[in-house]
């Protein structure tokens, strides 16, 4: 009995994942957006969630699942290259220049921005010392605690 | 490709290479957790890599596995909405932290888009290439949409975004060393912007507040650049 309440919480995470991307199509293809559909069906699940007030259980596990997971289903997009390969053998330093410095300077730049505007809170070091336990795939996915003082700009 | 265009159902071969795909992910997921979760041991790239060997070595036609392998793609698509779910869960820490968390994406965002077309230009890349570097520091899903809606190369975009995003999470270690970065915040938020959904993985994995911080990134990052980079090439 419970494996199947269990299941049937899945399979509604599952649907609610599959109807934020049918909305997604649907607005797009209403008004010709030129916004990706995966892009609008953030926005709606998003608005869902923030109407709910909170992150249905059944939602949350498969999200969080399907995140944690995500390297899997970008295979098929990297093996898919296989079809360039006359370009990219041709490319392939170009594009390698490009990959290093393009990812350096963001990595860089972001980070020390972040750092410099923001003040560090006291309960940041705190903060740092829960967070310490690697997350393993069997635990949800749960938003991390804040306290008062962690106050930003 | 949509959600109201599936892939059509995969043949025989399409199933082999579709399980294919999932016990060599898989059997590289545990390889990993063996070695002690090491940097090098991403069973992305091994799965993918093994892969194009096989398809190579036995002459099969690409379509033969995409027959299969299109239908993660679908998947794909899916965990992209779920962005949502971490967005709408960290909301409170961004909203601490929003003005120097959104100006150092905002900044981050232009440093990546700048650096590839700069790069891009001076070795002296064509339009349609410009259009697909362009989408280097989208996570990959989005990237192939505003690739392919911005006049650039889908499969070429996405391959970029992902290995991008392996360099990312390879050098980040060192990078943040080097720069004494030692804010949580900071390298989550750098790895969402710079490494995308590779990098979003990784902080996770790190801990819940680096990895919420790169998934808010990632997300917002995505949105806000698939919104900025039609108008950029129209």
């Amino acid at each position: 009995m419970q494996l199947i309440f269990g299941l049937l919480t899945l399979i509604s995470g599952l649907l609610t994942l599959v109807v934020a991307l049918l909305c997604g199509e649907m607005i797009k293809a209403a008004t010709g957006i030129a916004i990706p559909a995966p892009v609008l069906a953030i926005i709606v699940l998003f608005g869902f969630c923030l109407a709910l007030r909170r992150v249905p259980e059944g939602l949350r596990r498969v999200a969080g699942f399907m995140l944690r997971h995500m390297a899997l289903f970008f295979i098929p997009a990297l093996v898919s290259l296989l079809a360039l390969q006359d370009m990219l053998a041709q490319l392939l330093l170009p594009l390698a220049l490009i990959v290093i410095v393009s990812t350096i300077i963001p990595l860089a730049v972001t980070a020390l921005v972040f750092q410099t505007l923001a003040p560090r809170p006291i309960s940041m070091i705190k903060s740092t010392l829960d967070d310490a336990t690697p997350k393993t795939d069997g635990e949800k996915m749960s938003p991390h605690k804040t306290t008062r003082d962690d106050e930003g700009i | 490709m949509s959600l109201l265009e599936l892939p059509s159902a995969p043949d025989w071969s399409g199933w082999f290479w579709l399980l294919a795909t999932l016990g060599l992910y898989v059997f590289f997921v545990h390889l990993r957790r063996h070695f002690n979760n090491t940097d090098w041991a991403q069973p992305l790239l091994w799965t993918a890599g093994l892969l194009v060997l096989a398809l190579l070595v036995f002459e099969v036609p690409l379509t033969a596995y995409q027959s299969g392998g299109n239908w993660l793609l679908v998947l794909l698509f899916l965990s992209t909405a779920a962005i949502g779910v971490p967005i709408y869960d960290n909301m409170q820490i961004i909203r601490r932290a929003a003005r120097p968390f959104l100006l150092a994406m905002a900044i981050g965002s232009i440093s990546a888009v700048a650096s590839a077309l700069l790069v891009g230009k001076m070795l002296g890349f064509d339009q349609l290439l410009q259009a697909t570097v362009a989408t280097k520091s989208i996570t990959s899903p989005i990237a192939m949409s505003v690739a392919e809606e911005i006049g650039g190369m889908p499969v070429l975009a996405a391959g970029i975004v992902i290995i991008s995003g392996n360099v990312g999470v390879l050098l980040a270690p060192t990078l943040f060393a080097l720069l004494a970065v030692d804010d949580p915040r900071a390298q989550g938020l750098a790895l969402g912007v710079a490494a995308h959904g590779i990098g979003t993985v990784e902080a996770m994995r790190q801990s819940a507040l680096i990895g919420s911080f790169a998934g808010l990134a990632m997300g917002l990052n995505g949105v806000l650049t698939s919104l900025v980079l039609p108008i950029l090439f129209l």
